[in-house]
């Protein structure tokens, strides 16, 4: 699966300030609302259930990354969005540290093989330190998806 | 302690939604200290168990078939351990 199928660029935050987990997955979420992609009645019911699911364990999986996700009924295909945080959010990691780099999933309930999928395609890209750097670089939204692309089609 | 392996085992995944972020995490968490190596094979793709990043591009629906992999000292308790996290899907005592 390829990243720019399901990273919804209008979503894509790269100048998050906030101090807290929960204000970072709060705007990250109300930023998929504005792009149109879930419905605002939704968006409560949806942080609440990210917050549930990090409850289970920190979806900060070190090298400065955390990938929070849950289920939700309200899509019916995976989408996601990816915020930065130039001074770093304090997410319990599991390597202790803060991080810079946020993607954001919901999948519908009944597709748990999408989910599974998406996050391999991350998790894929996410090892390689030059897209780790050169995302953290990125000033806009279109620089992040220009990105993406160049990852999905094996050039950097 | 002497050395041992590479034990091999096979497990099943019986996660109804595949090994995903949670069980990935408790792998590397169970592994962290290990001091030899830990491989996990699926069909022609080793990763290794102490990377998440690793762990996550398996991408191991319920069902999968997974080969442990470990070598090193106490190279026999820790893939019994494995094999009892994948037997208790997870679960904490």
């Amino acid at each position: 699966m390829k990243l720019a199928e399901f990273v919804i660029e209008d979503a894509i935050l790269t100048d998050l300030a906030v101090d807290s987990k929960e204000a970072a997955i709060r705007a990250m979420v109300n930023s998929l609302c504005k792009a149109g992609q879930i419905a605002s009645d939704n968006a409560d019911n949806i942080v609440a259930a990210i917050m549930k699911r990090e409850e289970l364990g920190s979806t900060g999986i070190g090298r400065g990354i955390a990938v929070p996700h849950t289920k939700h009924p309200s899509v019916d295909s995976l989408v996601a969005t990816i915020a930065l945080a130039s001074e770093g959010v304090e997410f319990q990691s599991l390597d202790g540290e803060d991080v810079f780099i946020m993607f954001l999933l919901i999948s519908p309930p009944d597709r748990p093989g999408d989910h599974l999928r998406g996050l391999e395609s991350i998790s894929r890209h996410l090892k390689n330190d030059d897209f780790c750097s050169f995302l953290r670089q990125s000033n806009s939204p279109g620089d992040v998806m220009e990105l993406l692309r160049e990852a999905d089609d094996d050039r950097l | 302690m002497t050395s041992e392996g590479p034990l091999c085992q096979d497990v099943t995944v019986k996660l109804e939604n595949g090994l995903h972020l949670v069980p990935c995490s408790r792998i590397t968490e169970f592994v962290r200290d290990f001091p030899g190596t830990i491989s996990i094979r699926l069909d022609d793709q080793t990763v290794d168990a102490k990377s998440i990043f690793d762990l996550l591009t398996l991408r191991a629906p319920f069902g999968t078939i997974l080969t442990l992999e470990v070598s090193g000292p106490g190279a026999a308790d820790l893939i019994k351990g494995l094999v009892a996290l994948f037997e208790c899907n997870f679960e904490p005592d």
